[in-house]
């Protein structure tokens, strides 16, 4: 364990070393964050305009669910979203060759190999939003539902880690498929507005399939009362089977690897 | 000609090659087809009509979107980005073809598989929202044509010109960033500009963003006038000629300087 945290702590003052190197970049980047974030908000005044609630969410309501996705996904950005989409190019491309031969687990190097530090910026201001919209609006209604609150949020973080991680699996067995991590980004999106939208059939089929989308959902519908606090439980007893397939799916991959070039 | 009619043909078979790209594309666009529907129903709530738009026209709305978009939406940003970033464009440069020609008919090649996987996801959907879609054959539709060919030259243009930026700065993914973000509020994507301020509306009015998507789906909803639809096509070919003299412009400036990194 001890040698995993030595070496994630290179591949942090890495991380580091590459945002001192585009200074102007980062300020940009978080400049851009501000500018999306806008736009997220800007569509949630466009659908309120005509209503005071969708789906029995009120306006706030969303804004939290727009405020939690985003901070799920730049979280996921952080730690995992410079390594997972590079996993197809590390199989065509041989890479992969190379990171097997070394005495570290595989899945560790594939996974957090590069830190994103200018991520940590976003998830900075998705925090100090968060932060003002609970004590402005009054969400909170105990302790008990802002620490479940928080507790989904990273179980968010890790629905999202196993998602692309099966969807880039795939890229083992598939040679062209570079468009699935655009794929999966495409319907995570969809989790920025409330599920309860749909009816319950293609409710159960998102969950089943796509389960990225409840990824936001699950907290903000607890800390709102929406759901009970015990649907906690199940929430994270899913995150972990959905974690334990998505890892046993990667050794299934890499057992029967055979190289592609190198 | 007849090499970009080579390249054309080319990306067609390409287009069907690669099938897991298609299949994934055929997921992203059902649900991209079928979420916002069921958000504007929930909008809509007991109402008939939200300025001029009734459900059924909303719902027609959204589903129409992929069926234009995939006509009309270019990646030539990415394409012109990354040839220039790896430097590809060098080969390109040396050869007797016309670069951003080529970009076009290799587009124009993926779309000719598209629109059918649109028309197959429709099917799918229909017994869903039959309720609500509704499409009628009016006089309005002979201006859907040209319609489509200025929104795609528009998207083309815009598209190419934001990817020459990567002549000028390494980095240019934000470049992409603001287009994208200004594409999918101004032009119609999120919601018809009806539903926006009108002093929002009338600044949008001004720019190509209208014709990019929202003007075709009005001509085949019949949401607006022959003289609306003459309008944004004037303004639309004044925008083509604006765009063709600065994407040119760039072009040039930005190939004496190209130093072929990536190489």
């Amino acid at each position: 364990m001890k040698k995993y945290f030595r070496i994630y702590k290179v591949f942090v003052e890495n991380g580091i070393s590459f945002l001192v190197q585009y200074r102007h970049d980062t300020l940009f980047n978080l400049f851009m964050h501000l500018v999306w974030m806008g736009m997220m908000f800007l569509i949630v005044e466009i659908l309120f305009g005509q209503t005071n609630a969708i789906a029995g969410w009120s306006k706030q309501e969303v804004y939290m669910l727009t405020l939690i996705w985003t901070l799920i996904g730049e979280t996921y950005i952080t730690f995992f979203g410079g390594n997972l989409p590079e996993i197809p190019d590390t199989i065509t491309d041989g890479k992969l060759d190379n990171l097997i031969t070394k005495p570290v687990n595989t899945l560790f190097l594939v996974s957090t190999k590069f830190f994103l530090v200018r991520a940590t910026y976003r998830v900075c201001t998705e925090l100090i939003l968060i932060g003002w919209l609970v004590w402005q609006f009054d969400f909170a209604h105990s302790l008990s539902a802002i620490l479940s609150c928080i507790l989904l949020t990273l179980c968010g973080v890790m629905i999202y880690y196993a998602s692309f991680l099966i969807a880039n699996t795939f890229s083992f067995w598939l040679l062209r498929i570079d468009n699935i991590n655009d794929a999966v980004d495409t319907i995570s999106t969809f989790g920025r507005y409330p599920v309860s939208v749909f009816p319950l059939t293609i409710r159960a089929s998102i969950f089943v399939f796509a389960p990225i989308v409840f990824a936001s959902y699950a907290p903000v519908a607890v800390l709102t009362g929406k759901w009970p606090l015990y649907t906690s439980l199940f929430i994270i007893a899913f995150t972990i089977i959905l974690c334990v397939i998505a890892v046993k799916f990667w050794n299934f991959a890499i057992k029967r690897y055979t190289s592609a070039s190198s | 000609m007849g090499k970009y009619l080579a390249e054309f043909k080319f990306n067609i078979q390409a287009s069907f090659a690669y099938r897991g790209v298609i299949i994934l594309w055929i997921i992203v666009t059902f649900l991209q087809v079928a979420v916002l529907p069921f958000v504007w129903l929930s909008v809509y709530g007991t109402q008939d009509s939200i300025v001029g738009f009734s459900k059924s026209m909303m719902i027609t709305y959204f589903v129409l979107i992929p069926c234009i978009d995939v006509l009309v939406q270019s990646w030539a940003d990415f394409e012109i980005k990354d040839d220039i970033k790896e430097g590809r464009l060098n080969t390109f440069l040396i050869k007797p073809i016309n670069y951003l020609l080529r970009v076009f008919w290799v587009e124009n090649g993926w779309k000719v598989s598209r629109p059918f996987i649109v028309i197959l996801i429709v099917l799918l959907l229909y017994p869903f929202i039959h309720t609500y879609f509704q499409l009628s054959l009016h006089a309005r539709l002979v201006w859907i044509l040209p319609a489509i060919i200025a929104s795609r030259f528009l998207n083309f243009l815009i598209s190419s010109i934001i990817g020459m930026a990567a002549f000028w700065t390494v980095r240019s993914n934000w470049a992409l960033q603001i287009w994208w973000a200004l594409q999918t509020l101004a032009a119609g994507y999120v919601a018809p500009l009806s539903f926006y301020p009108p002093n929002i509306q009338k600044i949008i009015s001004y720019t190509p963003f209208p014709m990019l998507l929202q003007t075709p789906i009005n001509i085949i909803l019949d949401n607006i006038s022959t003289e609306q639809i003459v309008r944004q096509l004037l303004l639309a070919s004044l925008w083509i000629i604006i765009l063709l003299i600065i994407s040119n412009f760039l072009w040039k400036k930005g190939v004496r300087k190209t130093e072929g990194i990536g190489m």
